[in-house]
């Protein structure tokens, strides 16, 4: 029976391992969406563009993915208590990821937009406003966003 | 190895095999519950014709898990076990045959007799299926081909149990053990692990997989339904991950099971060579 | 409950602007029109074919005026159609309007322009460019009867009311997946648009957006990911569609005063797998829809939006769904009434868990699950229909557990709960008055068909296949004498050495068992191997026999064990001390080992005969005496004529005279030639047999002796019990010990004497000369 004793003890130590791995991720780093995959937790739809998908990190350090910058944004004025702790947006140009304090917003009328808000990001506002120009759309840095996504998006029924 | 008598040793086995009242026991019981969850499933017409023929075969799938392992396991956990047991294997070593055609041709002979029992335990459900005027011969057939394989499987888990053990009752005792193991306890502490540790879709497929019997649970479930999302995130994950190939990944992590298990078996049946 | 407001208001403030000018100014120009067209001549029909008139439709439409109808015949055209005139593009045969992958393939500028009867292929492809098949940017339009292939978006109603989608056949590029692909169908600022019996499938989605009052009927909907998506559209109708195999079927969000009324909705598959979903909706009424093997059935989120709105649901059958419904924990006011679940795999989820018990109303719906009694008869359950299942709520707060979803021991859990009240679950919601039966389905519903004849077939070819395995049983498949071996041994010619062993020796860890053992042995010769139990006997037979490694040479019939070890067995005929048989009659047991040495079945009767077993071949084994037994031993051993004979202790369990017996057959064996190797510590056998015997004491080296150094050396002691006259018994006893004599009184009132065999008669004749009298004395061998 040693042979079995050794196996289950391989088995163990191997699933204690997997998940020794699954726990170690807990650096600020922007969470991996799963495009076709996942689904926003603000309106439980597909996330399939890059290009408006966004994220956030909460305290907990718990992932939350959104398949457009106004959902992500809604959804944290609605969940007081998963405070956010970092915000990740794409760059509407290259596609990579941003710190979402740190972006540049254009908001605009873009049917292509997921949820209709027509809110894209951009890391140099020399971007944002070439854009804006472009579809006639207004530049907001991050809370100036947040204050007009509350005012327009995130109203009281 | 010599064909003829891997062969001559596998019939032996098979005739053997075929006397032991607990495969017929089980073939049936699990003919007979599938005959009736058959014929439950589509009886009622109406409603029932909504789900067409997998949704009735899904229910089949927890049949399977019971009987399937169990059925391989104490077949094959009797196997060796009993021969040493009875001092038969010594004698039958004794003669000119080798012990790869021994233990191969046992192999072949346990694995017949177990491929009876389902073809009887299959061919009583579809009957039930098709009276009920039901059934759809293809995904019966790939659900039948995934028990096969797990049959095979646990066989050789039974293998292994029987190899290490010098009495039979000690083999069936631990064969049940490791039964239960893989249909009750494995699931519940990966139950527990999940409610603890949250491991994202990834790992839990991996521990999944670990489960032969999980592996037979998903390529049943995918081959009937052409899809894995019943099975949430964890299923989601593992269309993604393999695509098209996912039913040949589920078949080949069963085939490795069987091989890796009466590999191990037969490494340790030859080890046994040096103790007494 | 997320709060979130369409800002079509913000789209109007700009984007509409634009949209009211347009709108004044088609209106304007249709004044015009008509009433131009009231003083000059009526609407002309130009004619556009390969063979003209006109064989451009651009050229058709530069000449055309407004309200005229330019007829286009088959044949295959140029796109990147701009159609600034209200005209009506009619096309006879299906022509074909090729976009060459560049651009939209129709654009409709003016208002009240048809697009009926193309085929309408190769858009352009860029990502942001939203390139279609048509695109109307003006009221009214309708495109009709037309077949889309090879285009990005299909039909797109941008700023386009009124407009009337009907008819057509829709895919998008199928060389892309469903991300990449464009909608089938896009509305978008298109108010009171309609989209009817249209079919669509392999493109992305159909999206209706910021449009009011659209109405979405008889159109089959498949393959594709959102089936219909609306947002922010206010009295949408949704009637009659089917939709099948999409990822979402209808999502509907921001929109209030919406029916979704006689859909078929199936196998909606996929992470947000839902056949009907509502985010922040408002007074929703959903009836008499078909939604059937989905992921989920209906997702509410929001819905009802505000306290006063409502969401009811009432006359839907949900059959098959992995999840009925699944609710978000703050949903409230919604109504459930009337609905058939059926057998659903989770007939309701709380999306996360948790969510309040009476949040919802049920009432009137028939489960499929129900158990309760209807005592009166009323076709109303007598008890409430209670989601209370234990899995369940473990997998509605930990959506991973659903991979264990028909594993046993999610079933066991379920039973552990139902059956220890301590942890029973809470109930999600109840439905009150359960019905007892459902309505009969719609006569029209499809409904997936069986193959009971194939099934048939397959279920004989299945038991079938269980008796064939079974047959394989009786198949004897005849015993192969043909083997090269047969010739090898007549090769062999009788090699004067048929047995040799040099320098074996074997250790059991560290305790050795074997050590030097040498001899040879030629034909019709006998080797007795010699000493006590545990001295390593058996070790040395499983050596010969090649089934345990050992140190040192043993060749039999010129064949070394160590590297042939089968065909080295296949020259000894082997009888252990005890052979255990098989459950079976002693032919079949002599049939088996027949086949595994290749040997004739006639060797079987002539050997049963030989061995005085023929009588008994009938019998089972296990009916057989000890002595039997090791008859059919010996006959097994003798099936392949082998040139050795290897006995371990082949008489231990045998009486006296099965043992003689038993001897004889085995000297008849050496008469003929038999090489034979035998086990034994009894003295006669190897007297009767043996010419040499190897003496094995295991930590010592064995040695090899002739039968006369093996009796000196083994000069037995006896042990003579001896009965003397009355009162003589102790004086005996004091004369034999003061004579150098070993003796011992006991208990039986006699004398104890051990003596070396040969001294026996030497003790007697010497008491009788000193005067004792001896009555009596028996003689026993001392060990």
């Amino acid at each position: 029976m040693k042979y079995m004793q050794f196996l289950t003890l391989g088995c163990l130590l191997g699933a204690v391992a997997l998940f020794a791995a699954c726990g170690a991720s807990n650096a600020v780093g922007a969470p991996e969406i799963y495009y076709g995959q996942d689904v926003c937790e603000e309106c439980s739809m597909i996330i399939s563009d890059a290009k408006f998908a966004a994220a956030t990190l909460d305290l907990k350090g718990n992932a939350h993915k959104f398949d457009d910058i106004g959902g992500m944004l809604i959804f944290h004025m609605d969940h007081p208590e998963l405070q956010a702790r970092a915000y990740f947006v794409h760059d509407y140009d290259t596609g990579a990821w941003l710190r979402g304090e740190e972006a540049f917003y254009v908001r605009a009328v873009l049917p292509d937009a997921p949820m209709g808000d027509g809110i894209v990001a951009f890391a140099e506002r020399a971007a944002a406003e070439n854009f804006a120009a472009r579809v006639q759309g207004q530049v907001f840095k991050f809370d100036e966003l947040r204050l007009n996504v509350h005012l327009t998006l995130h109203a009281q029924p | 190895m010599e064909l003829y008598l891997f062969w001559t040793i596998a019939q032996r086995e098979l005739r053997e095999a075929l006397r032991n009242k607990w495969l017929w026991f089980y073939a049936v019981g699990f003919g007979a519950l599938a005959f009736a969850l058959a014929q439950a499933g589509m009886a009622s017409a109406g409603y029932a014709g909504l789900g067409g023929f997998g949704r009735t075969a899904a229910s089949l799938i927890n049949a399977l898990l019971l009987f399937v392992p169990l059925i391989g396991l104490t077949v094959g956990a009797g196997v060796i076990a009993g021969e040493r047991e009875r001092g038969t294997l010594m004698y039958l070593l004794a003669q000119p045959v080798n012990r790869a055609e021994v233990f191969f041709g046992k192999a072949l002979g346990a694995a017949l007799a177990v491929l009876a029992a389902l073809a009887l335990g299959f061919g009583l459900a579809g009957i039930g299926l098709a009276s009920a005027g039901g059934g759809e011969p293809s995904t019966y057939l790939a659900l039948g081909g995934f028990a096969t394989l797990l049959a095979l499987a646990s066989l050789g888990l039974g293998f292994v149990i029987s190899v290490l053990t010098r009495k039979s009752a000690t083999a069936s005792g631990a064969a049940l053990i490791l039964w239960l193991a893989l249909v009750f306890l494995g699931d519940l502490s990966l139950i527990g692990a999940t409610m603890a540790f949250r491991p994202p879709p990834s790992a839990m497929l991996t521990l999944l997989l670990l489960n032969p019997l999980q592996v037979f649970k998903l390529g049943a479930i995918y081959s009937l339904r052409a899809t894995l999302d019943t099975l949430g995130a964890a299923g989601q994950y593992a269309q993604l991950q393999f695509g098209a190939m996912l039913t040949w990944v589920l078949v080949g992590l069963l085939l490795v099971w069987i091989v890796a298990a009466f590999g191990l078996a037969f490494a340790l049946f030859n080890q046994k060579r040096n103790a007494a | 409950m997320s709060k979130r407001r369409g800002w079509f208001g913000n789209f109007n403030r700009r984007g509409g602007l634009t949209f009211l000018k347009l709108a004044t100014l088609g209106a304007l120009v249709a004044i015009l029109a008509q009433l131009g067209g009231a003083d000059a001549l009526a609407a002309t029909r130009l004619v556009v074919s390969p063979q003209g008139p006109y064989t451009a439709i651009q050229d058709a439409l530069r000449d055309a005026r407004d309200g005229d109808t330019i007829e286009v015949r088959g044949g295959a055209y140029r796109g990147n159609l701009v159609i600034e005139k209200s005209v009506t593009l009619e096309g006879v045969d299906q022509p074909i309007l090729d976009g060459e992958n560049h651009g939209t393939v129709v654009t409709i500028n003016a208002p009240d322009t048809t697009l009926r009867g193309f085929l309408i292929q190769n858009s352009g492809v860029e990502p942001d460019q939203n390139h279609a098949g048509v695109t109307a940017n003006a009221p009214r339009a309708r495109v009709e009867k037309n077949i889309f292939r090879q285009v990005l978006f299909g039909i797109f109603f941008a700023q386009a009311p009124e407009s009337i989608a009907r008819e057509n056949d829709i895919t998008s590029r199928v060389e892309y997946d469903s991300g990449r692909k464009g909608d089938g169908i896009r509305l978008w600022a298109s108010p009171r648009a309609q989209v009817e019996n249209n079919h669509v499938h392999n493109a992305r989605d159909m999206v209706i957006w910021y449009s009011e009052g659209v109405r979405i009927v008889n159109n089959f909907i498949e393959t594709g990911r959102y089936g219909v998506h609306l947002m922010y559209c206010d009295g949408a109708t949704i009637e009659n569609n089917r939709l099948l195999n999409n990822s979402v079927g209808i999502y509907t969000m921001y929109s209030k005063n919406v029916d979704i009324q006689n859909n078929d909705v199936r196998g909606q598959r996929g992470p947000s797998g839902y056949a009907l979903g509502f985010k922040d909706a408002d007074n929703v009424a959903v009836q008499r829809n078909l939604l059937v093997d989905n992921r989920g059935g209906i997702f509410l989120d929001g819905t009802p939006f505000t306290p006063q709105g409502y969401a009811r649901f009432t006359e839907n059958v949900l059959a098959f769904n992995d999840i009925a419904v699944t609710v978000m924990p703050a949903v409230k006011g919604v109504e459930f009434s009337d609905n058939v679940f059926w057998e659903n795999t989770e007939q309701m989820a709380v999306h996360g868990g948790g969510g309040k018990f009476d949040a919802n109303l049920w009432q009137n719906n028939f489960w499929s699950d129900y158990a309760g009694l209807d005592a009166n008869a009323d076709g109303i359950g007598d008890t409430p229909y209670r989601a209370e299942k234990f899995f369940e709520n473990m997998t509605d707060r930990e959506p991973l557990l659903r991979a264990l979803l028909y594993s046993p021991a999610a079933q066991a859990l379920e039973f552990a709960a139902t059956s220890f009240p301590l942890v029973k679950p809470l109930p999600k919601f109840q439905d009150a008055a359960p019905r007892l039966a459902p309505p009969p389905l719609p006569a029209n519903v499809e409904l997936a068909r069986g193959k009971p004849g194939e099934m048939f077939l397959v279920a004989a070819f299945l038991l079938g296949a269980a008796i064939a395995i079974g047959a394989l049983t009786l198949q004897r498949g005849g015993t192969r004498m043909t083997k090269s071996t047969d010739s090898k041994l007549a090769n062999e010619i009788a090699p004067t050495v048929v047995v040799s062993a040099r320098a074996v020796g074997k250790a059991y860890g560290k305790t050795r068992v074997l050590e030097q053992v040498n001899f040879e042995l030629g034909a019709g010769q006998a080797l007795a191997l010699w000493g006590p139990n545990g001295a390593g006997k058996t070790t040395l037979v499983k050596a010969l026999l090649g089934l345990i490694p050992f140190e040192g040479e043993l060749v039999i019939a010129n064949l070394p064990v160590k590297r042939d070890a089968k065909h080295a067995r296949g020259r000894v005929g082997y009888v252990p001390q005890e052979v255990m048989f098989y459950d079976w009659t002693v032919r079949a047991t002599m049939e088996f080992y027949a086949r595994l040495k290749r040997v004739e079945s006639q060797r079987i009767d002539a050997l049963l005969e030989q061995l005085g077993l023929q009588t008994h071949a009938r019998k089972n084994v296990s009916a057989l005496s000890g002595g039997l037994k090791q008859r059919l031993a010996l006959a097994l051993a003798l099936l392949a004529d082998p040139p050795i004979l290897l006995l371990d202790e082949p008489t231990a369990n045998l009486d006296t005279q099965a043992r003689a017996e038993y001897l004889k057959l085995i000297a008849a064996q050496k008469r003929a030639g038999k090489t034979i190797l035998f086990a034994s510590h009894r003295l006669e056998e190897v007297e009767a047999l043996a010419d040499r015997v190897l003496w094995l004491d295991s930590e010592k080296a064995a040695r090899l002796l002739t039968l006369h150094e093996w009796r000196a050396e083994n000069a037995p002691v006896v042990e003579l019990t001896l009965w003397l006259g009355e009162g003589q018994r102790e004086r005996a006893n004091e004369f034999l010990n003061a004579n150098g004599w070993n003796a011992h009184l006991n208990g039986r009132s006699a004398v104890i004497l051990r003596a070396p065999a040969r001294e026996k008669l030497r003790a007697l004749q010497t008491l009788q000369a000193h005067g004792f009298q001896v009555d009596d004395f028996e003689i026993e061998r001392a060990l």
